[in-house]
């Protein structure tokens, strides 16, 4: 039994190496099915994982996946193109970028400029410029959120997995009492039904509770269910878990008996546990950073300087970074910083978009380069992945209320209908899913790459190298040690971390 | 094609509505054509197994089919009934989840424990439409994906059945019935469809959506899962890789049923150029097999032909989910994954309680009272006899020697939470009608948002639902809704103690268990304090959480 429950578990985590010796699909479901028992049981052992990843050589042991979604414009940031600076009259076609480019760390690359740090660090980063997806998402958001963290398109047919819980669940924690996929940045409130398909798209679908992210609204708040709660002392807290087991103890049923009544206890006990662990510690920042140091971490621009005063999410966004930086060092695994979506607002620039710009710019250079810095400092930055990302990339709109236009239409069109009179009109507003940028630090990928090339004039498509995203998020796995096609199996058949098993890494850009 | 669909329609209602004396003199309408065939097929149906005769004392069809297997076990099985207060739980929480008040819980245990008494409450839990109905509304939402709104953020749902469900259920509406009106357009108690503009396009949203193949090919995958049992979601795009039974064309002619024309076989995204007839994929001996062109009769057709009391799966679909509910395992499982090559535990048993359900006018009632009423539904939890249930190996024999551990849902939880602490819980009150999703909710196991179907809630424990219960503001807020009363303040606070379990467990404590908690109560700093940690202690505990 113990030497099928090893291979039955390989076959799920390193897919690839049982597919060379399969002659097809069919036979590796058929051994997938014998497993499936196996991958019912659960997280696998410590050494079942590293077996797993010894095997496909891991260059990361652990994620900060930076995620700025409502579709940054790439000509103006991570992509720039021409500064066309505004004039009444313009046409669509002759907005290029909305503002100048600048020089970074390395030779011939260049970003918008108001991301000065960011520049300076780009010999750490890799740049994906040619991410482009076959499935124009339009003007659906949600859907194209869903597709780029779980790597599958809704419906799927089933609930798909994020990204995070898929490495939470292959590689497993770093450290005992560390959870594996920790998501910073967003409020648990979800009264708002668009908000509760968001939470469909970062949460563990098919795997369960287990693999769901725990989750960190705000980080300079502390996290209210690792302290006790309002009204509680942490001596209740002990005193009312001791009661708990010694009444357990006493009842007269054969229930202690059963393995869900000790799970439910363990897991008492490791919330307890908890409380006091460097989870909890990496909080303290405040205490235990230098005033320099979180100073960095800062948004340069105040919520009273910006156009909506009541959309600023900077403070939180930057010292989230800082913090995600502590809970690696503590032992995560995977840890999503968010700069909190909400329609029409941030990033999703459907006017405005120069001055919005700016003001986002604002919000991100200081604390993502900070935290470069300070993961080359201390010698984390080689076996920590950090990936900035979007859910896709901006082009002009076709018309004043961009947006609105039924899926793909507004992709392909090159902005000559649309006359820009005023500067509210002055920007990149549409949604893009035929480009997106996407930033890598670290992680086993090649520092100081440019890979992909997308086109000067609108329609911007990638003109070489374009790649999709099954394939990114492969190479994001490889870099874990993961294969891609890495499967779970639920309702009788696997269900793999890429589509369908078949994303490739992408070479070029690993080291 | 959709405005036709929808003047169809609302010709079809509208000539229903229009002309009510017509229709009683001349024609029957849906539901009454349902009803009459209905009565007409099950006559036609072989008779039944007859359950076997065990001895005189087990009168119980159900308990006969049981205690027939038995016999084949090397030693039999050493069970015994689960005691009044076990009952009192379980039949409070699986007919109208929520436990019962302090009231019921002290008046049911004071008279002596007889079978009648235990059949009366059953009655009497059933007689309570409304918290029936809520209930069991709460299963079915995830099962129909049922949303509060028409379209998130650009992608339609199939709409709100809650107050359907409601209604239906508070009714005691025969389930074929409500399953016909789900998909026949024609139905009389339908729910009328809704329409919705998404970014310049209007859309029908319903049950049955077809404006686009993925979504057509979703509501046959959908139906085909709930109310027939069977997994095809994989046959949409190839052959069924592990169930030989759905090769792609077979799932594409049921697809068809619901499609406005016949599907394209495209595999694996490549375009076959050849269309699949609609044909029902069950044989149904006695039903006509012609499916008619036009979009709203084939519907009407495709609802006769899956409740039709011949289908194998129809019946047999809903009866192991009843199973499923109050036992723990079905006698087929997965339940949603009926397949010919993995037999049921008791394939005459299933048989039975397929036709008796039928025979009934498939009314959910007297199923539930029927296995409320077994002995086999009051067997005590045993974890040495409960069937261990390996996902590897679903046609692995059971014996239902002992109940399964079963987790309270979310709803369950939090009502009988705010019912223990606070003393009453008003209808309004109860979770399923709560529109938020917080965190406590979310990690109890309420899904965020119902994007997917699903008969099932998630049953794992996660550190994260552990600190919410532990440290959470909102446990803490409904525990802080309880007070001590003013007559057990002071004095012998055994007493208090055996307040508390009657209000949480809904039984009475053990002189140790009184003793313990005494002796909490006296080391806490204040008597209100040390109560509210002595309901937390109780209401945190697996006896609490789990329903055995």
């Amino acid at each position: 039994m113990g030497a099928g429950l090893q291979s039955g578990v390989s076959v799920l985590a390193v897919g690839r190496s049982i597919k060379t010796q399969l002659t097809n699909r069919r036979e590796f479901l058929l051994q997938a099915s014998a497993a499936s028992a196996l991958a019912a049981l659960g997280p696998r052992t410590l050494a079942a994982q590293q077996a797993a990843r010894q095997a496909v050589a891991a260059k990361a042991d652990s994620v900060i996946f930076i995620w700025l979604p409502g579709g940054i414009a790439q000509q103006d940031t991570f992509d720039p193109k021409p500064f066309t600076p505004f004039e009444p009259g313009m046409k669509g076609s002759d907005v290029l970028a909305t503002c100048e480019s600048i020089p970074t760390a390395v030779d011939g690359l260049k970003f918008g400029a108001g991301l000065e740090n960011l520049a300076s660090v780009m010999h750490h980063g890799t740049v994906l410029r040619s991410l482009s997806s076959a499935t124009k998402f339009g003007a659906v958001h949600l859907k194209a959120q869903y597709y780029m963290l779980t790597g599958h398109l809704f419906p799927a047919g089933l609930k798909a997995p994020s990204m995070g819980s898929a490495v939470a669940r292959t590689l497993g924690p770093r450290e005992p009492l560390v959870p594996p996929y920790i998501y910073i940045g967003r409020d648990i409130d979800t009264s708002d039904t668009e908000k509760q398909f968001l939470a469909e798209a970062i949460g563990p679908g098919f795997y369960g509770a287990e693999y769901a992210p725990f989750m960190i609204p705000d980080a300079t708040a502390g996290l209210a269910t690792l302290e006790a709660a309002a009204g509680t002392t942490m001596e209740q807290v002990d005193r009312r878990l001791a009661l708990l087991k010694k009444l357990h103890g006493l009842t007269g049923s054969r229930l202690p008996e059963a393995p869900q009544a000790e799970r439910f206890l363990k897991s008492m006990d490791s919330a307890r546990a908890m409380m006091d662990s460097p989870v909890k510690q990496a909080f303290n920042y405040a205490k235990d950073e230098s005033a320099k140091t979180i100073a960095a971490y800062e948004p340069q621009i105040a919520p009273e300087e910006l156009l909506d005063q009541k959309y600023f999410f900077g403070r939180r966004f930057g010292h989230g970074l800082l913090l995600a930086r502590r809970l690696v060092e503590s032992g995560a695994r995977f840890v999503q910083v968010e700069y909190q979506y909400a329609a029409f607002k941030g990033f999703d620039t459907h006017e405005d978009g120069q001055r919005r710009m700016i003001e986002m710019k604002k919000q991100i250079d200081g604390p993502i380069s900070q935290l470069i810095r300070d993961l080359a400092d201390r010698g984390l930055l080689q076996r920590t992945l950090v990936v900035v990302a979007s859910e896709f990339g901006r082009t002009v709109a076709n018309q004043p209320k961009a947006g609105v236009e039924p899926d793909g239409f507004a992709e392909m069109q090159n902005g000559d209908e649309l006359v820009i009179e005023e500067q509210k009109m002055y920007g990149l507003h549409g949604h893009f899913s035929s480009a997106n940028t996407l930033l890598f630090f670290g992680g086993g990928f090649k520092p100081g790459l440019v890979y992909g090339k997308t086109a000067e004039r609108h329609a911007m498509v990638p003109v070489e190298n374009p790649v999709t995203l099954e394939d990114t998020h492969a190479t994001i796995y490889r870099a874990l040690g993961i294969a891609p096609d890495t499967a779970y199996v639920t309702e009788g058949r696997p269900f793999y971390v890429t589509k369908d098993g078949r994303g490739r890494p992408i070479d070029a850009l690993l080291a | 094609m959709l405005a036709k669909h929808g003047t169809l329609l609302l010709a079809a209602i509208f000539a229903l509505l229009l002309a009510p004396v017509a229709i009683l003199a001349a024609e029957l309408d849906s539901e009454q054509q349902l009803i009459e065939r209905r009565t007409v097929r099950i006559s036609e149906l072989p008779a039944p197994p007859d359950p076997p005769q065990v001895s005189a004392a087990v009168k119980h069809p159900i308990d006969r089919f049981i205690a027939g297997k038995w016999r084949t076990l090397s030693e039999p099985p050493r069970v015994g009934l689960c005691d009044d207060a076990t009952f009192l739980r379980r039949a409070y929480l699986d007919l109208i989840g929520v436990i019962p008040t302090l009231k019921e819980t002290n008046r049911f245990l004071a008279s002596k424990s007889t079978p009648a008494k235990r059949a009366a409450l059953v009655d009497e839990l059933l007689a309570r439409d409304a918290d029936y109905a809520l209930h069991w509304t709460a299963f079915w939402e995830d099962a129909l994906a049922s949303q509060s709104v028409l379209e998130q953020g650009g992608v339609l749902t199939r709409g709100n059945y809650r107050q359907w469900l409601l209604d239906s259920f508070r009714a005691n509406k025969p389930y074929d019935v409500m399953v016909a009106e789900l998909i026949d357009p024609t139905m009389p108690g339908r729910q009328p469809e809704r329409n919705k503009d998404v970014f310049g396009v209007d859309y029908t949203i319903g049950y049955v959506r077809n404006e686009t193949r993925p979504v057509t090919l979703g509501t046959a995958a959908n139906i085909g899962q709930v109310f027939l049992g069977t997994s095809m979601k994989c046959a949409a795009c190839h052959d069924h890789f592990e169930n030989k039974e759905w090769p792609q064309e077979r799932f594409l002619a049921f697809a068809g049923l619901f499609a406005t024309e016949d599907l394209e076989k495209i595999r694996c995204d490549q375009k076959s150029g050849q269309f699949i007839a609609a044909k029902f994929p069950f044989e149904l001996p006695g039903a006509t097999a012609a499916l008619p062109a036009d979009p709203v009769e084939r519907l009407h057709t495709a609802a006769q032909l899956i409740t039709d009391p011949a289908n194998p799966r129809f019946a047999k679909t809903i009866v192991n989910r009843l199973w499923k509910r109050y036992f723990g395992l079905g006698l087929v499982e997965p339940v949603d994954d009926l397949r010919e090559d993995v037999p049921a535990s008791h394939p005459e048993l299933l048989d039975w309680l397929a036709h008796d359900f039928l025979a009934h006018g498939c009314d959910l009632k007297h199923t539930i009272r029927l296995i409320l009423s077994s002995s086999t539904y009051q067997l005590r939890y045993d974890p040495a006899q409960a069937d261990l249930y390996d996902v590897a190996n679903p046609g692995s024999p059971r014996y239902f020697r002992s109940p399964q551990l079963r987790r309270l849902t979310a709803e369950q939880v939090l009502d009988s939470v705010r019912l223990a602490a606070s003393g009453e819980l008003r209808p309004e009150q109860r979770t399923l009608l709560d529109g938020r999703s917080t965190a406590l909710m979310r990690a109890l196991g309420r899904p965020a948002s119902r994007n997917e179907i699903s008969t099932a809630r998630p049953d794992d424990v996660a550190v994260v639902q552990s600190l919410e219960l532990m440290n959470g503001g909102e446990l803490q807020e409904l525990l802080q809704l309880a007070s001590v009363p003013e007559n057990l303040a002071r004095g012998d606070q055994r007493r208090l103690v055996d307040l508390a379990y009657r209000a949480v467990l809904s039984r009475s404590a053990s002189p140790e268990e009184r003793n313990a908690g005494r002796e909490f109560l006296t080391a806490s700093r204040d008597i209100q304090a040390g109560y509210r940690d002595l309901l937390w202690a109780l209401v945190c505990s697996p006896e609490f959480q789990y329903l055995q």
